[in-house]
């Protein structure tokens, strides 16, 4: 290498600037290693991400819910409607007096204070301290009997507690409410239907939020509704043999006071879980990412068809008065069709004759006799030689091949699986009525976990798999819809949810040379279970 | 070297096929570079390594549109790579650590070697490796990676003045050295033959 010293930069640069050294075989293996264990860990710690995600999802859940189940005092009131509904008394049966516990004996004394309904409709019986009859709930956690709020000593009830025999009182047929019911929101009155038992206060030691029915004569039933501290709330007797909790009158926001006369809000927060399923349609939209191959996303679009998919999913959600926030994973899968048009070429063979034709001299020669003017009588044989043209004719034979080129039709479909993780924001209308419309909006994020290209060609019958197109896994999409919830009962509730899914970015890599925003319309159909 | 898109995008989703062809495709002119920086081929794969272990890891923000070619992009990250390993295993200032002989350099006299030599390509890259780590990675960066002055003080952290002061005494130093091989008896048989 001729080396010019006073330019030393140049032959530095011309003399390395393209050197290859051919590392050794251990630097790849290397290499190799450790980019296993870097992926190993990048799915361990994608792993312990997710778990640790659901676990503090789950961690809150149970807290919140642990929480929130301590005012569901008023999960049975509805403060628009002051009204509790569907609650029925069935079949109580008349006892004596004797047979009574001391519950009994506290209601005739008739002493305590009552927190009675702020709002009184013309139907409704005004309830007055003078014809309330005041249930009395043992308290297991204090030891003490509660009359309303006031807080009687076991001791003086007893003592202060006659017996008027005559009266006919039950104290077998109390009907309690099954558990609390926080459905909806503060301002909802959650109908209470699907209690269930039937059992004696007195034997009853966990009656804390619940509704207590309690006979009192033939026609005559006293309601009571508890709070967590074993305050009764509001009590009211009624005269009527078939009850409707829907005909007692309660207050707005503050049911009740506890035993420290303290008033009690309604609670307005609740979780609940749906699972659903939808049938969608997805709509692709191709776009250009080259110019020079506008053609190509034009034709696309012009020949895609949507196909029937479907999504499955389970979400978790957390309701704030009207609005309720959701959150969950879903499985879904999106189809689409194409019909393909592309150029087939078919070959035919043909044999033919190709004839060859060449022309020869044929020679003739003939002998005869030549005399010899010289020497007489001498002759020497001469042969005249003669020719004549002949045509020699010859074939081969040959094969044409021909081509043509026809258009053909296949059918080529695309499925798409994706995992997903939507995060909406719902809104209801008319809540705590049978039928509460809703609007609903968020973002859905997808990961793609499988995607399958199939073409059919009709004439060949063939099917062929085309993993070619570079796919994005993760993916985002708005949706916005709105639907209606028929609620079955305090717990259950019916969901249909007609929504449309806007893809925010590309499904295919830029690199490719058209995009594909996938636009998705669905209808939902789920099961809502409010705790 | 051209590389098929495919093969990139399958990189990006991490499938080992993939990594194995850019590696082999760009493995040789990689290393090259690395031994530019290093100071012998043990420290070059190193380099090397810590460099394809990058590529293949940040290789999710490759963008397809960008004007730089993968190839540019990859030697990019390899520069990288080597300036941070050489930092990383400095054991004090770099750009202080010549000594007296280097120094002695910038006496020489360039007028004297206007004559024609034969220099493999061996030697002179043994030349670049033999440079002090600070004279190394300014000459490497001003002539190869054709950084200017400015770029390569912010990628070094020091001043303009000291990047060309490192420069000029790399090339005295270069010059020193392709010297001594020039008068060395075995270089003067070889040039006779």
């Amino acid at each position: 290498m001729n080396v010019d010293l006073n330019n030393i930069d140049d032959m530095f640069f011309n003399s390395l600037e393209n050197i290859e050294v051919k590392p050794s075989a251990t630097v790849k293996e290397k290499i190799k290693k450790r980019m296993f264990y870097h992926n190993l860990m990048k799915n361990i710690y994608l792993q312990i991400g997710t778990f640790a995600f659901f676990t503090i999802m789950l961690t809150s859940f149970i807290w919140f819910y642990t929480n929130s189940s301590i005012n569901n005092v008023a999960e049975t009131i509805d403060t628009t409607n002051n009204k509790i509904n569907n609650i029925i008394v069935e079949n109580t049966n008349k006892t004596k007096t004797e047979n009574n516990t001391k519950i009994s004996d506290i209601n005739t004394n008739n002493k305590s204070e009552t927190t009675i309904s702020k709002n009184n409709k013309p139907e409704t019986e005004i309830i007055t301290e003078k014809n309330i009859s005041t249930p009395v709930i043992k308290s297991t956690k204090q030891d003490k009997l509660i009359a309303n709020n006031t807080v009687l000593e076991p001791s003086k009830i007893e003592q202060s507690t006659p017996i008027n025999e005559k009266q006919e009182v039950t104290k077998t047929n109390i009907v309690i409410a099954q558990k609390t019911v926080k459905q909806q929101n503060s301002n909802y009155v959650k109908p209470i239907t699907n209690y269930s038992k039937q059992e004696d206060i007195t034997n009853n030691s966990a009656i804390n939020n619940q509704v207590i029915l309690q006979k009192q004569t033939t026609k005559q039933h006293n309601i009571s509704f508890l709070n967590y501290k074993n305050s009764v709330l509001l009590s009211q007797q009624v005269n009527t043999q078939t009850l409707k909790l829907s005909e007692v009158q309660i207050p707005d926001d503050t049911v009740g006071y506890n035993i420290n006369n303290k008033p009690i809000v309604l609670p307005s927060n609740h979780w609940h879980v749906d699972l659903y399923f939808s049938a969608n349609y997805s709509n692709s939209n191709f776009i250009n990412n080259s110019n020079e191959f506008a053609s190509i996303s034009d034709k696309l679009n012009n020949e895609t068809k949507p196909a029937l998919g479907y999504n499955i999913g389970l979400n978790a959600g957390y309701k704030f008065k009207n609005i309720a926030i959701n959150f969950g994973i879903a499985y879904s899968e999106f189809n689409q069709e194409l019909d393909a048009k592309y150029n087939e070429q078919t070959l035919t063979n043909a044999n033919y004759y190709e004839y060859t034709t060449t022309n020869e001299w044929q020679l003739d020669t003939t002998l005869y006799w030549n005399l010899d003017s010289l020497i007489q009588g001498d002759s020497v044989m001469t042969p005249i030689i003669d020719s004549s043209q002949i045509t020699l004719v010859d074939s081969t034979i040959q094969t044409r091949v021909d081509t043509s080129i026809s258009e053909k039709t296949a059918i080529k479909t695309n499925k798409y699986q994706y995992v997903e993780f939507p995060l909406t924001v719902e809104y209801v209308f008319n809540r705590g009525k049978k039928f509460s419309p809703f609007i609903n909006g968020g973002l859905i994020t997808g990961l793609l976990i499988k995607t399958s290209t199939y073409t059919y060609k009709s004439n060949e019958g063939n099917l062929i798999q085309d993993n070619n197109t570079p796919y994005i896994k993760p993916n985002f999409w708005l949706v916005f819809g709105a639907g209606v919830r028929y609620n079955v009962n305090n717990k259950y509730s019916l969901m249909i949810y007609p929504y449309y899914r806007y893809n925010l970015k590309s499904i295919i890599e830029n690199t490719n040379i058209y995009g594909q925003k996938m636009n998705i319309f669905g209808i939902n159909f789920g099961i809502r279970y409010t705790f | 070297m051209a590389l098929d898109i495919k093969i990139i995008s399958d990189c990006k989703r991490g499938k080992a096929y993939a990594q194995e062809q850019i590696y082999d495709l760009y493995s040789g002119a990689m290393l090259g570079i690395c031994m530019r920086y290093a100071k012998d081929k043990s420290e070059a794969e190193d380099i090397l390594q810590e460099g394809f272990i990058k590529v293949f890891t940040k290789i999710g923000l490759y963008d397809f549109n960008t004007v730089n070619s993968f190839s540019a992009w990859m030697k990019r990250i390899i520069v990288n790579t080597a300036l941070n390993y050489i930092r990383d295993n400095k054991k004090h200032n770099i750009f202080s650590d010549i000594d007296e002989e280097n120094t002695d350099a910038l006496s020489y006299e360039p007028e004297e070697m206007e004559q024609k030599i034969t220099i493999s390509q061996q030697e002179i890259l043994q030349l670049v490796q033999e440079l002090p780590k600070g004279y190394k990675l300014v000459f490497n960066l001003y002539t190869f990676e054709k950084y200017s002055h400015q770029d390569i003080a912010i990628e070094l952290s020091i001043s303009v003045s000291t990047s060309k002061t490192q420069l000029f005494k790399a090339r005295k130093l270069l010059q020193k050295r392709i010297k001594e091989k020039i008068n060395s008896p075995k270089k003067k048989i070889v040039n006779l033959v």
